[in-house]
């Protein structure tokens, strides 16, 4: 599982999501540097909280790709959580900054300025391509490996590339509309709608992976699917004494706990549990079943 | 919520199920399902007239329950369901290995000592 060409390609959209973070961090401290704007401030702000979250997430995958084997036997489902758990939580702390920013902004309004403005104009127009792309591949990959690890960070990119189309917009109108006095209203408002956009994402990204962290039973789509198979197989069991399930990350791992009629061979329990796990796992995507024998219910 | 009452009706146990069946409340029917069968009860019929929502955690009472009794010779009739409720036993595979009538009458019927219930 560890060391496989699954974890490694998921370290390196991290270090690469890191070295853009990176980048996007120094120029907009460059811009803010060398401007007078209440959008560019929330801009920097923002692009550092993400960088943090994102460098956070490299560091915990490069931690696991470099570890031994057989330490994380289910996988590393929880870790992905935890880090998922903490992007989003610094997503939401980039929110409230630059909700405050902008209240304070709208309270004492002035036009914006500066080589900074210019500076970050181009930004917007290079980063914002930078990061749909790599939301695009964050997206792709992480369908393709069911991981909320890689759908957090292509939550992130999309966001970013809406902040950047935003920002270009809002300092594009800000410098075309100066001759207006209600133009320096445009940065502050433009900065609310882009925390708005933030916390739909944070909200998505911490309800997901803070009810899976809890271990959560599966959804009631996937429960009927395992009720079914064993309605199916109503007559090759004795008793049914339980089902547990529980999500963490991409897996999914369901125990049925099967009472056999005592007079049956090991082969043939061993021959309706594979059935019974086959088809179980064959409908609910990620999925490990395990029949476990049992005499008495659980509690 | 969930109320259970019990009713005995010659050898058939109604037991009538209002509320809400989910989750938080399947475990008390299993309970209550097991102590009847603990006490020798051996036909049940259960009514859904007024049960109102069951969920996978509900379903899954009936399934074991549906299995002592097959287990001890019983016989379960499952009837009065409303369009949605029959609609997700229909939909989990039950309607296959469990009597379902339309009312209670039916369901009765087909607990009588002398009838066969198609499954169960």
């Amino acid at each position: 599982m560890f060391g496989s060409s699954g974890n490694v390609s998921k370290e390196e959209a991290a270090r690469t999501a890191a070295i853009a973070g990176a980048i996007d961090v120094l120029v907009t401290l460059s811009a803010l540097i060398a401007a007078h704007s209440s959008v560019l401030l929330a801009d920097f702000l923002k692009t550092s909280l993400e960088f943090v979250a994102v460098l956070l997430s490299w560091l915990a995958i490069r931690r696991i790709v470099g570890g031994s084997n057989h330490q994380f036997d289910y996988g590393i489902g929880k870790l992905e959580n935890l880090s998922s758990l903490l992007v989003g939580s610094i997503m939401l702390l980039g929110m409230l900054v630059i909700v405050v920013n902008a209240i304070a902004n709208i309270l004492n309004p002035s036009h914006i300025q500066g080589i900074g403005v210019w500076i970050s104009l181009v930004a917007q127009i290079v980063f914002g391509v930078i990061n749909s792309t790599l939301s695009w591949r964050s997206f792709r990959t992480a369908r393709a490996e069911n991981s909320p690890l890689l759908k957090s960070q292509a939550q992130l990119f999309f966001t970013r590339a809406f902040g950047n189309v935003f920002i270009l917009l809002a300092l594009g109108f800000s410098l075309l509309l100066s001759g207006f006095s209600w133009s320096v209203y445009i940065d502050p408002a433009a900065s609310l709608v882009i925390a708005a956009s933030i916390l739909i994402s944070a909200i998505g990204v911490l309800s997901s992976s803070f009810y899976d962290l809890l271990d959560r039973t599966l959804e009631e789509a996937d429960q009927i699917v395992i009720l079914r198979e064993l309605a199916q197989r109503f007559h090759d069991y004795e008793a049914l004494h339980g089902i547990r399930s529980r999500r963490a990350g991409g897996q999914v791992f369901v125990e049925v706990f099967l009472e056999f009629d005592p007079d049956k061979t090991m082969g043939e329990i061993q021959t309706v549990a594979d059935a019974l796990c086959r088809s179980i796992e064959a409908q609910i995507p990620s999925s490990r079943v395990a029949v476990a024998l049992a005499k008495e219910a659980l509690h | 919520m969930l109320t259970v009452n019990v009713a005995k009706s010659g050898e058939v146990t109604e037991v009538l199920l209002t509320g809400e069946l989910d989750g938080m409340t399947s475990s008390q029917l299993e309970q209550q399902l097991n102590s009847l069968i603990g006490s020798g009860e051996r036909r049940f019929l259960i009514r859904f007239a007024t049960l109102a929502l069951i969920t996978s955690a509900g379903l899954r009472v009936f399934l074991g329950f549906a299995k002592k009794t097959h287990k001890l010779n019983g016989k379960m009739v499952l009837c009065e369901m409303s369009p949605n409720v029959r609609g997700v036993f229909d939909m989990a595979g039950f309607s296959n290995i469990m009597t379902i009538s339309a009312t209670a009458a039916e369901g009765k019927a087909l607990l009588e000592p002398d009838s066969t219930p198609t499954t169960t």
